[in-house]
């Protein structure tokens, strides 16, 4: 009996010891980290990292939550994080990381792999934190504050990222584990931009400013966020957003669009040593604006802008296509894996040679574009 | 005096012999001398002031002595005047086999009456307002029942207030109780055992069960337990309910009670048992599902819609109060990644000048809960508004305001002691699961959160009331059975009675009858 209660503890012990995550630390202990910045600082060679926190001190119990700048050097990243221990009383919190800002410089010179590569090992970061490329001379410039401006910069961009695609389509969010999957995969991502946009004089605001194209993990070059909405068509992941157009082929824009569901099929064909991509978008969208006078009744007026919401669609698809495949020669739609995944026999005698295929690819774009009403109640 | 006579010699052995057999009465036998029965319920009640003894001598062609005896305050005097003592001195006794029976045929004028032979029935039964009659030349006595107490009048039970259906509830005499559940089961399937119980309280407890809808197994095996009890005093259902019940040392009760008699009522008819005992406002039932404990008459009273979202309330107020001060322990002391961050930033802000880490502060503000509530309980009601103030006042707002507690853990505190009130049959295990798991979360986080909750459900599902599992689990699951757990379900729906308390299932004759004949008790 005694050995048998004896056993039970031990068992008990074991289960509650050996589980290994007991880290007792207080909520008023923690320095909230709530978005990060990383430059490169090549003259010292050591990592100058901003990082905004919450500021709990000079709020009050009825006046919003401001936040501070805190910075910090080091030879790495961790060892930068720990150096902030050494003026701040408390411990750097990695837990509620909203986004993380690298600099060009780093993207460009140095690869985005060795930063990334702390924030997931590390235990405590989060994973599902947004990244974003900087856009500016440092990334530091994107955390700090200007002028006027009220809010916590890390939470507003945030916020701006995530809902971005189901309202604009300007740019891609991408989050620390999604960037580093699609690394693994296509050895080529997509990372949003954010520049610093001039409101007035003295207050200049953090805006998202299209993406940037990785290849492995160096910069390759940016789109605009209207090349980065034609992006998301492509990817199929496009949720909302604004097309517009001229009706008679003018200049200037005189309809909006606003997408409404959009479904694009990726497909290839292989013959004669020739391989074509085909894209097939069936995009539904309203008439939203209209400045140009024609009768919306009319169902031929109506099939009139299908078609040119068509051509404009196609134009620009293929334009932003070409510019991917000759400029910047990156797989970011993922025309290897595709092939892979459907023809592995085909795969593996492009393979070795696919840099250099992949330039070459014939693309083929098809869109379809329905209008569903006009949004208007006569 | 240098000699004795052998009468009063024969009467002092007497005196000795009493002091010997006070601890078993039983054989104790009535002797056929009234003096000696005289010295023997003299010595017997010595010191016993309250004890009233009457000498009645009859002169006339046959004398006889008569002597009366009884308990004074729990007796109807009225009745021993005019029907027994005025009777006695002018009518004389005809007929009957022997003098007492002949006193009971046609002197005396009491509805209740037995003969008996031995003191121990003396004894009993004139503690309990009864009077005893002996008569010169008779080995036996006669009890008259002229019982007559103070008693309580029937109200509504405080602890079980609803807000619509029968307002009675039981009172501390067995058979006013009796009368209130019988009267609304007018059958002869409507069975009560008596026993008695307790040495020195001689408690009369009474089973009652249906007998056609119990389970006979579980009837004789709560007999069988009975039988084991040997205590000196019952003076509540909880005496015999902790001796006899399974899992006794558990926290939770395997056992049910309760104050109301259509509560009773409701339970003997799903095959359930009820023991009253005497003395105690609180009915004892079993087999108890761990449900009931959430159930309430009132459940039954009601629209079904509005009473299953009132059970859904319950059943959420049992895990809230056990779960919510070690959840907001593990996410604030452990996992604060699981808060948004908007909600992580405040919670800190709140905490910032807080001095005590959380898991003290929890515990302190929990026992402090328990304070008030207990003094809530205790204390005179008119000084009530005393602990209002300090409670809301004093520690409510200022130990906010002075930064010694976090208001989250105020909110926290309050939300955890709200929820427990609402099902008070679960006191008792609350508090101890409540405090288990907060310093399992307090020291492994979400892991000894999960870890607590586990060995709470493992504990839960292990119990059985007198063979029955108090908790079905999934692996006997029926669906009728489960027509009054989470929800109570329409009256026409619940056409069987609950599976594990009874073979004889038709509750209602309708269209959905299933009975079968088989053996499936779970």
């Amino acid at each position: 009996m005694v050995k048998r209660f004896l056993i039970c503890l031990l068992l008990v012990a074991m289960v509650l010891l050996l589980g290994g995550c007991w880290n007792y630390k207080g909520l008023d202990q923690l320095n909230i980290v709530l978005g990060i910045a990383v430059d490169f600082d090549k003259e010292a060679n050591q990592f100058n990292i901003t990082y905004e926190v919450a500021d709990q001190a000079s709020a009050g119990k009825n006046t919003m939550i401001k936040s501070r700048i805190v910075k910090s050097q080091g030879k790495t990243l961790l060892d930068a994080a720990r150096n902030a221990k050494r003026k701040e009383a408390d411990k750097l919190f990695f837990g509620s990381t909203n986004i993380l800002v690298l600099s060009r410089d780093i993207a460009l010179e140095m690869g985005i792999q060795p930063v990334i590569d702390w924030f997931l090992r590390d235990g405590e970061c989060r994973e599902t934190m947004h990244v974003a490329l900087s856009q500016e001379d440092t990334a530091e410039a994107i955390l700090q504050r200007s002028g006027q401006m009220s809010g916590i910069v890390s939470i507003n961009l945030h916020d701006i990222l995530r809902e971005d695609r189901s309202i604009v389509a300007s740019t891609r969010n991408v989050k620390l584990y999604e960037l580093y999957d699609i690394l693994e995969l296509r050895n080529s991502a997509v990372l949003p931009a954010i520049h610093k946009a001039e409101e007035n004089a003295d207050q200049q605001i953090a805006e998202l400013n299209g993406i940037a194209i990785l290849q492995g993990d160096r910069l390759k070059g940016f789109l605009t966020p209207e090349e980065t909405k034609y992006l998301l068509f492509l990817e199929n992941i496009i949720k909302s957003g604004v097309l517009t157009l001229s009706a008679k082929s003018e200049k200037t824009d005189d309809i909006s669009l606003e997408i409404f569901d959009n479904k694009t099929k990726k497909s290839f064909a292989y013959n004669q040593d020739k391989i074509v991509v085909k894209f097939e978008t069936r995009t539904h969208v309203v008439i939203d604006e209209n400045h140009s006078k024609l009768d919306m009744m009319d169902p031929e007026v109506i099939k009139q802008i299908e078609k040119a919401g068509e051509e404009m669609l196609e134009k620009n698809l293929r334009d932003l296509i070409s510019k991917i495949q000759h400029e910047f020669q990156t797989d970011i739609f993922g025309f290897g894996e595709m092939i892979h995944k459907k023809d592995l026999k085909l795969w593996k005698q492009l393979e070795p040679s696919w840099k250099e295929i992949y330039p070459t690819l014939e693309v083929d774009v098809k869109s379809k574009l329905i209008i569903r009403d006009s949004a208007f109640i006569k | 005096m240098f000699f004795k006579k052998p009468r009063e010699r024969k009467i002092q052995n007497l005196e000795k012999q009493v002091e010997h057999w006070n601890t078993s009465l039983d054989d104790l036998k009535i002797k056929s001398s009234l003096d000696e029965n005289i010295t023997i319920i003299k010595k017997l009640f010595e010191n016993m002031d309250m004890m009233r003894y009457k000498t009645i001598q009859m002169k006339g062609k046959s004398e006889k002595r008569y002597f009366l005896a009884f308990c004074d305050g729990v007796v109807d005097s009225e009745i021993i005047n005019t029907h027994i003592v005025k009777p006695l001195m002018t009518l004389t006794p005809t007929g009957g086999d022997s003098l007492l029976e002949a006193l009971l045929s046609s002197v005396v004028q009491v509805g209740e009456s037995k003969i008996v032979d031995n003191f121990k029935n003396v004894v009993e039964n004139v503690t309990y307002g009864d009077t005893i009659l002996f008569a010169e030349g008779c080995n036996q006595a006669a009890i008259l029942n002229t019982k007559h107490f103070a008693l309580r009048s029937i109200s509504e039970p405080d602890n079980e207030k609803i807000l619509g259906g029968p307002r009675e509830g039981f009172t501390e005499s067995l058979t006013q109780n009796l009368s209130q559940i019988i009267r609304r089961l007018r059958t002869h399937e409507f069975k009560t055992k008596f026993i008695t119980l307790g040495r020195i309280t001689q408690t009369s407890i009474c089973l009652c069960y249906i007998d056609s809808v119990v389970d006979k197994g579980v009837l004789q095996e709560l007999f069988r337990r009975l039988e084991q009890i040997d205590i000196d005093g019952v003076l509540e259902e909880n005496y015999i309910s902790e001796n006899i019940r399974d899992n006794r040392y558990s926290t939770f009760r395997t056992t049910g009670y309760t104050e109301r008699p259509d509560v009773v009522v409701g339970k003997l008819l799903e095959g359930r048992i009820a023991m009253l005992v005497d003395g105690s406002p609180l009915v004892f039932t079993a087999p108890y599902f761990f449900i009931e404990n959430f159930q309430s008459n009132e459940d039954y009273y009601y629209s079904f819609y509005y009473t299953s979202f009132s059970r859904f309330l319950r059943i959420c107020a049992f895990f809230l109060t056990v779960a919510v001060p070690g959840f907001y322990l593990a996410v604030v002391a452990f996992h604060q990644e699981m808060l948004p961050v908007q909600l992580l930033m405040k919670l800190a802000l709140e905490r910032q000048s807080v001095p005590l880490p959380a898991a003290i502060e929890a515990v302190i503000m929990l026992l402090v809960f328990d304070i008030l509530r207990e003094t809530g309980m205790r204390m005179p009601s008119n000084v009530g508004h005393a602990l209002s103030i300090v409670g809301a006042l004093v520690i409510g707002q200022s130990a906010v305001e002075a930064s010694l507690v976090a208001a989250p853990m105020i909110i926290v505190v309050a939300a955890t002691g709200i929820t427990g009130l609402l099902i008070p049959k679960l006191n008792a295990p609350i508090i101890f699961w409540r405090i288990l798991i907060l310093l399992m979360s307090a020291t492994f986080g979400f892991y000894g959160l999960t870890i607590g909750l586990s060995l709470l459900f493992i504990h839960m599902s292990n119990l059985t009331s007198f063979g029955v599992e108090q908790l079905s689990l999934p692996g006997s699951f029926q669906f009728q059975n489960i027509k009054d757990i989470f929800i109570r379900a329409p009256w026409f729906k619940m056409v069987e009675r609950p599976r594990s308390l009874t073979r004889n299932r038709v509750r209602q004759s309708g269209g959905e009858v299933r009975q079968s004949g088989g053996d499936e008790r779970g």
